[in-house]
């Protein structure tokens, strides 16, 4: 074991390997407050990567309901109860994790903390979907605030800056890449022991009945070694995605988008930064969801997030960053505000989106003169 | 006066002892900064004492300084005009051939270790003949297990040889090769009823669509997706990772590995096996053609009287894989002319 540093948990932590951080790192930032759960990114994903015989409970991308929700089956609130509670110390955005993490929980030297989920675990992929915290009582009526609340978790691979199922292979069958980060299986070496599937507390790696071997998500790396977001990023309707890189070789860059928003203004959020594998995907959480719920799942930190997001429109370099989501299929690795816009680059350089604060409005008169017909607001 | 003095340094002796005893304790849980566990052996059930990090150098050759060794039988392998066929695992010829119980222990030297002892004994023959070595392996099993799907684990069984003189039990150690032979129930059930297809693992289910697979459903891997677009979503398949094989012919796979974690299967071995169950005990017999080309059968030809093999049983139902397994240490093995 060695000592490494988590910033996500303020302080150094426990792990079987020490390595360099790698030359950048894939990191994404999805807006809870915008993801309306149609499950485009589930279907864009599935469609392309996990539509093979044996691939049919496993999905890399998907989209729960929470409180509720969860696929596979209750994989957070199972590994928080074998976890306890946790606690966090510090104030002023200064946070520190005074609790144990998976790497440290069962001891020194021993496998990560985790539980490996069964088969029926898997059956339900939408298990409590759209379910609300609360039920209504009948005759209920909206005065102002709504009686109880939902919210929806779109979930990936993090791509973990200490990856658990790399730190529980006992083959070294699973490796982060020294160039974006991204965590990957040998679909070689794998012999699907299954110990991966038991460490990562997010449950994102997948067993394959007919490969016999572990799956999990490859970060669409074919897509981002051209420079391109992930599918699950570019199908995204509600354009609640950003994917991109964080800086790991010096100070976060005030015109990278992501660490603009992740490190330097800090309105997104890892999930479940106790557990100690410092995830890279990061939330804007739900303004609308109490903080009690929203801090056992983003950590400390909420309610400062609630508050720039909630003051944005006079933000404006903060919301130029949020205005590029989804506004291209290429990475954007720098982006700048320009008067009314928000302009974004990728990864050559090349200007790649150009967004206005405000969209254009346009009138049109009854009458198309051009044609001759009377336009309609019906089909 | 003098037995004064006789007791006064008795009693420095073993003072010293302890303190020596403490002293090597204390360093190495500062070299390794791991808990020293020092397992005893029941008597009878001689395995060497585990010392976790030190454990692949310091222990795993029989006899040496820090293996503490029962005495292990001597497994026999007995010549016969004609040893049995490896079809029949039950077969009679087997009931006259010399038996030596071996018990198994608690994979415990390397993470993740196997924490609970549900296979007590594996028991052992060995035969050979003109042309062929054959060993038979079976042990209790109440129920057989041999599913692939998650938290679901199949029975399986390995014999393992050094390739080189000193390699340690434990899967060897770098440069100190080890081979293995590897049975697994779940491979032994594709050969036996056909690959374990989804429609094996879930009966009920139904599907829309697998892209580019041929004919219509239940569309079986073994013959529907030969088709390389059908296969660029079987990334094991495609990568040609044997546990992904459908078109399995051998239940059992050469392996060797210097050292934990580096078990690598070779692409081809001359081992055949076959495994059977019956009334809660697993039978299955490993074959080898005696062939002087063969290392493994090289050094049994060049030196038949120091031999040595040890096993390894892994419970399905228990959950045991990969190093969740029961092992022996080293036994001595003979080959008789």
């Amino acid at each position: 074991m060695v000592k490494r540093y988590n910033w996500q948990i303020g302080r150094e932590q426990e792990y079987p390997y020490d390595a360099p951080p790698p030359k950048r790192q894939v990191a994404y930032v999805f807006d809870t407050n915008k993801c309306i759960e149609c499950q485009t990114c589930t279907v864009a994903c599935k469609t392309a990567w996990t539509s093979g015989k044996g691939e049919e409970t496993i999905f890399w991308n998907n989209v729960e309901t929470k409180p509720y929700g969860g696929y596979p089956h209750a994989w957070d609130s199972k590994l928080m109860e074998k976890c306890g509670g946790c606690e966090w110390k510090g104030e002023n955005k200064l946070y520190t994790l005074n609790s144990p993490t998976i790497f440290e929980k069962n001891g020194e030297g021993k496998p990560p903390l985790g539980h490996l989920p069964e088969q029926r675990d898997y059956s339900s992929p939408n298990l409590g979907e759209d379910d609300l915290s609360k039920m209504i009582d009948q005759g209920s009526h909206f005065d102002g605030t709504h009686e109880g609340w939902l919210f929806y978790l779109a979930r990936i691979c993090n791509h973990c800056d200490h990856p658990a199922c790399v730190a529980a292979c006992p083959r070294k069958a699973i490796y982060k890449r020294p160039e974006d980060g991204i965590v990957l299986v040998d679909q070689e070496r794998c012999r699907g022991y299954q110990h991966c599937i038991e460490a990562c507390p997010y449950k994102k790696v997948f067993f394959n009945v007919i490969n016999r071997a572990s799956e999990k998500c490859i970060g669409c790396f074919p897509r981002v070694e051209q420079g391109n977001v992930a599918l699950c990023v570019e199908s995204c309707i509600g354009k609640i995605r950003m994917h991109g890189f964080l800086t790991t070789e010096g100070p976060p860059r005030e015109d990278n988008p992501l660490d603009y928003i992740v490190k330097i203004r800090k309105l997104a959020l890892p999930s479940y930064p106790q557990f100690g594998t410092g995830p890279n995907v990061f939330y804007i959480p739900p303004v609308h969801v109490p903080d009690p719920f929203l801090e056992m799942i983003f950590g400390p930190g909420v309610e400062e997030t609630k508050e720039i997001y909630r003051n944005l429109k006079n933000d404006k370099q903060l919301l130029g960053a949020l205005l590029l989501f989804g506004a291209s299929p290429r990475i954007i690795t720098r982006f700048a505000v320009e008067g009314d816009e928000a302009v974004g680059w990728d990864v050559d350089d090349v200007e790649c989106a150009r967004v206005p604060f405000t969209e254009p409005t346009y009138f049109r008169s009854h009458l198309d003169e051009e044609h001759g017909v009377y336009r309609h607001n019906t089909v | 006066m003098t037995e004064q003095n006789n007791s006064r340094m008795i009693v420095l002796f073993v003072g010293a002892l302890f303190v020596v005893a403490i002293t090597m304790i204390v360093v190495i849980f500062v070299a390794t900064r791991r808990p020293v566990v020092v397992v005893i052996p029941d008597p009878g059930e001689g395995v060497a004492a585990a010392i976790p990090g030190v454990a692949s150098n310091a222990v795993g050759t029989v006899g040496s300084a820090a293996g503490v060794s029962a005495p292990m039988p001597t497994v026999a392998v007995i010549r016969m005009q004609s040893a049995p066929a490896i079809e029949d695992p039950l077969d009679s010829a087997w009931d006259s051939v010399a038996t030596f119980s071996i018990p198994v222990e608690m994979q415990m030297t390397a993470e993740p270790i196997l924490d609970s002892l549900t296979v007590s004994h594996v028991d052992v023959q060995a035969v050979h003949d003109s042309g062929r070595f054959v060993w038979r392996l079976s042990w209790a099993q109440a129920e057989p297990s041999y599913k692939s799907n998650v938290a679901e684990f199949s029975d399986a069984v390995a014999i393992q040889f050094p390739l080189k003189d000193g390699a340690p039990y434990t899967m060897g150690g770098p440069d100190m090769p080890v081979a293995m032979m590897y049975w697994k129930a779940l491979w032994q059930k594709d050969i036996d009823e056909g690959f374990q297809d989804v429609m094996q693992v879930y009966p009920n289910s139904w599907y829309d669509l697998y892209w580019f697979a041929k004919g219509t459903g239940p569309q079986p891997v073994a013959t529907a997706f030969e088709d390389p677009n059908a296969r660029q979503f079987m990334t094991g398949m495609a990568a040609g990772n044997t546990m992904s094989n459908p078109h399995r012919t051998k239940p059992v796979q050469e392996i060797h590995a210097e050292g934990f974690g580096s078990s690598t299967p070779l692409p081809e071995s001359p081992v055949s096996a076959k495994g059977a169950w019956k009334e809660g005990r697993w039978y299955v017999v490993f074959e080898r053609p005696n062939d002087s080309v063969d290392p493994l059968i090289k050094r049994f030809i060049d030196n038949p009287e120091q031999q040595m093999l040890a096993l390894a049983v892994w419970d399905g139902s228990a959950q045991n894989r990969g190093g969740k397994k029961h092992i022996t240490n080293w036994i001595p093995m003979r080959i008789e002319k």
